[in-house]
């Protein structure tokens, strides 16, 4: 029986009449998952929002039918709308932790749901929430229930949004990338537990997501979606092993993959590296960092090479990104050795020469937030050449200029503000912006994290080539284990401020050693070992 | 990462301790200042009150009255334990002591912008929010230029405006003048201060509502008010729920703005309708230049700014469960 029955959908941006989604038809069994994949801005969240009657601003519903057990939800009035909202429908968001109110008890906001459409008897609700929370695995005493949502992890907030959403025993829920912004482990458990209160509950889900890997793991049927429109819909073994549409194929072979290197990059890429006379660029010697009385990072030693990518994984937490900000020398560096070709690098960056700061560079997470938005990007990238290379304003523009074409970005991006461009294109200019430094480590911080899947595989593309021709060194922080597959020479994994495993990466992935490795490794989803 | 604890009465009260001592030391800096830029200044305060031309006995005997003749350190002490004691000196004006002279003004004053604030704030959270939710819509717009209006008429323009619509040319509802016989209760004279508190509400309700209309604006796109929308809670519980309590952080620190604007607004709006409180004590004292009680509205009005601004600071961390469980 379909509970979710979706006809000819369109949607329009009101201003421009835009169409952001043209004749969209689906429909989801009772307790089945249907997986609406597409990259950013092909529709996904509009065409998932509707099932709840909603549209956000300065869009509108211009036609079609959505029904919901029968109920033909864009014909309702706005009080049987929102009487459903919630109680029939649910929605998971993207981002919990903006998602939840900051100044309200976790708790009460768990309970609202039961108080909105009254359901249950007022002194049973207490009961109700602690059994919604039971199920999801959280904690359900009165000190959790009383906490603010700052108090809790990014995985907590998630599965938090999980119990309110299945609490009022709706028939269908819509999820809107509830894993994009957790580690790998929590992202796991949030999976399972979406899986099995679908399955244990008969509700049937929207799960709307960019990654592949994730509808391996999660998905009954998939559905692909570009500008606007549904290209592809079938059953999941299907869409990910026999894709029809040509936009399916090319997302398949943009996803990093975690047992991609097991084929090819393993070995082929592990050979120049065997060269152990090379002297390392940039090397850490029992690099140790506190804030405060904490402890974050505890002795860790590493060698990197020129033309070497060494990947540093682990969970969020873990002291990735501090050991990066600690080499740059930025929060006033760390206390061991860090030695650049051998000699000493002073701990802190106001005590390193000027030569000594431009061969390290720092490329960040959101591209849009790293560069000036007052500033063209060619007046963004020329800043290096004018400051360590003395050109003139006009020199360094035109050097600027070459310098952006040469990373295949086109010609009118030189004169355009950041935000005017996307995050993908922003990216590059950064990594041109990096390149400017001639630098012979670039310390990558999760930079590909906030890309879509085929913008992160042309820039990964993009790496790999400027290390193998210019012989750079990169640090890639990641959380995404099935991109260091496809990037890294040799991979660090860290956890809880130390080094626990690390090698090459054919043999730290390939064989690895350490349980916390291991336990990385399973619990990465992945589209060719779905599991199920 | 996470943290357990929540605010204890303990630690709130630790803060509250501390911030108050800061405020104390604050309050003591500013002393100085007022001591310097008044008393301490290069070339003899006597004779650049009485003038050049002035007796030299007459001269002797204000430095006298002023405590002028023991050196500047010393002055200052007597001064600051003067005031410790609640002893601000004497007037030179009236001969009267400084503290029973402002005693009353002082009251009026209060009541005067209490009375003002009391108004403009709930106000201007109403019209707002109301605005807000209105958004681009005419009741939207014309919150706007009203508010736009106002800010551009300085308060004495306002107030005379007023004074042209109800107490003289135009109807004669209410005095132009408030008066307030000393001594007597400012109760009985609620008519005096209507005409000066509409005009500090005006001078000051424009920025207020824009503050909170663009708060509920941010508030009202964020992802947690969607969230609630999306959870079907209705949209009246949305706003008062979900929505004010959030908005409100930033205006708290608006309205001690506005509280410690209005406290030096008094002494422009005081002198337009010769209201007797400590802005047109102020006006006079600086008229007949009449030292300690210069000092001594100084003093005041810094002591003011500091405990708005603390009492502000405390609501904030009391409204952000944020701040008030962090540890750091």
């Amino acid at each position: 029986m379909n509970v979710v029955e979706v006809d000819r959908l369109n949607v329009e941006v009101s201003r421009t009449r835009a169409r952001v989604a043209r004749d969209v038809c689906f429909e989801i069994e009772a307790g089945k998952i249907l997986a609406l994949v597409g990259e950013s801005g092909s529709g996904k969240t509009t065409v998932a929002m509707a099932l709840l009657g909603h549209t956000r601003r300065g869009a509108t519903i211009t036609g079609g039918t959505v029904r919901l057990a029968g109920a033909d939800i864009l014909s309702l009035d706005r009080d049987s709308l929102r009487a459903m909202r919630g109680r029939d429908v649910s929605y998971i968001p993207q981002n919990p932790g903006i998602a939840l109110n900051p100044s309200q008890r976790v708790g009460r906001q768990v309970a609202e749901v039961l108080e909105t459409h009254g359901i249950g008897l007022p002194e049973k609700r207490r009961e109700r929430v602690a059994a919604a929370l039971q199920d999801v695995a959280l904690p359900s005493d009165d000190a959790f229930l009383n906490r603010y949502p700052h108090e809790l992890s990014g995985g907590q907030q998630q599965r938090l949004m999980i119990a309110m959403a299945f609490i009022a025993k709706p028939r269908a829920i819509v999820l809107d990338e509830p894993t994009t912004g957790l580690d790998i482990l929590t992202q796991a458990h949030v999976l399972s537990t979406i899986r099995d209160m679908c399955r244990r509950h008969k509700v049937c889900a929207l799960y709307i997501t960019h990654d592949l890997a994730v509808v391996a793991e999660i998905a009954d049927s998939v559905m692909v979606m570009l500008k606007g429109e549904i290209v592809e819909v079938g059953d999941k073994d299907q869409v990910l092993h026999r894709p029809a549409h040509r936009y399916t194929r090319s997302l398949l072979a943009a996803a990093p993959d975690i047992t991609a290197f097991k084929a090819s990059k393993g070995s082929a890429r592990a050979e120049p590296l065997a060269d152990k006379a090379k002297l390392a660029v940039l090397s850490g010697k029992n690099l140790s960092k506190s804030f405060g009385r904490l402890q974050v990072l505890h002795g860790l030693n590493f060698e990197l090479r020129s033309g070497e990518v060494l990947a540093l994984v682990g969970q969020s937490g873990s002291g990735k990104t501090t050991l990066g900000r600690s080499l740059m020398g930025l929060s006033g560096g760390c206390s061991g050795e860090i030695r650049f070709k051998g000699d000493l690098l002073p701990a802190a960056l106001f005590d390193r020469s000027n030569d000594q700061r431009r061969t390290l560079q720092y490329i960040y997470q959101n591209p849009h937030a790293s560069m000036n938005p007052r500033r063209t990007i060619a007046e963004n990238v020329s800043s290096p050449f004018q400051h360590f290379f003395g050109m003139s304003r006009r020199d360094a523009h035109r050097r600027s200029v070459d310098l952006l074409a040469e990373l295949s970005l086109p010609k009118s991006i030189a004169d355009a503000f950041p935000r005017e461009i996307s995050g993908g294109e922003c990216q590059r200019a950064s990594i041109a912006r990096a390149l400017a430094c001639s630098p012979d480590v670039i310390i990558c911080d999760e930079i590909t994290s906030a890309l879509d899947v085929s913008v992160q595989a042309s820039i990964i593309k993009l790496l790999q080539d400027l290390s193998r021709e210019r012989g750079l060194a990169l640090l890639f922080i990641t959380h995404n284990i099935a991109l260091v597959a496809s990037i890294a020479d040799s991979v660090a994994v860290m956890q809880g401020g130390t080094i626990v495993d690390y090698g090459p990466t054919a043999r730290v992935l390939g064989e690895p050693r350490h349980p916390y490795t291991i336990e990385l490794i399973e619990k990465t989803p992945s589209v060719s070992l779905s599991r199920r | 990462m996470e943290r357990e604890q929540n605010w204890s009465p303990v630690q709130g009260g630790a803060w509250l301790l501390r911030r108050a001592l800061l405020g104390v030391a604050t309050l003591l800096m500013i002393s100085v200042v007022v001591f310097l830029g008044t008393q301490a200044l290069p070339g003899d305060p006597a004779i650049a009150i009485l003038g050049r031309d002035a007796a030299p006995d007459r001269v002797e005997l204000l430095r006298q009255q002023l405590g002028l003749n023991v050196p500047v350190i010393q002055q200052y002490f007597n001064w600051l334990s003067g005031i410790l004691h609640g002893d601000f000196g004497r007037s030179l004006a009236s001969r009267r002591a400084v503290s029973g002279l402002l005693a009353t003004r002082g009251l009026n004053s209060l009541l005067l912008v209490g009375l003002s604030a009391a108004i403009c704030i709930p106000v201007s959270l109403a019209l707002g929010g109301w605005s807000a939710m209105r958004r681009d819509k005419p009741a939207d717009l014309s919150v706007w230029v009203l508010t736009t209006v106002l800010t551009a008429l300085p308060e004495f323009i306002v107030g005379m405006v007023l004074v042209i619509l109800f107490a003289t040319t135009v109807t004669r509802l209410l005095p132009a003048v408030s008066m307030i016989p000393e001594g007597e209760s400012p109760f009985y004279y609620a008519s005096a201060f209507i005409l000066p508190a509409l005009t500090l509400v005006l001078a000051t309700l424009p920025y207020l509502t824009r503050l909170f209309r663009g708060s509920m604006i941010e508030v009202l796109q964020a992802d947690y008010v969607e969230m609630a929308r999306l959870k079907g809670v209705m949209e009246r519980r949305v706003v008062l729920r979900h929505a004010v309590p959030n908005a409100l952080i930033p205006t708290v620190q608006g309205s001690a703005l506005v509280l410690t604007y209005m406290a030096g607004g008094i002494v422009v709006v005081e002198y337009l309708f010769r209201f007797p409180g400590l802005g047109s004590a102020l006006t006079d004292a600086i008229a007949n230049r009449d030292l300690p009680v210069i000092q001594a509205i100084a003093v005041i009005q810094a002591a003011l700014y500091v405990v708005v601004n603390l009492l502000a600071d405390y609501l904030t961390i009391r409204l952000t469960p944020r701040l008030r469980t962090s540890h750091g």
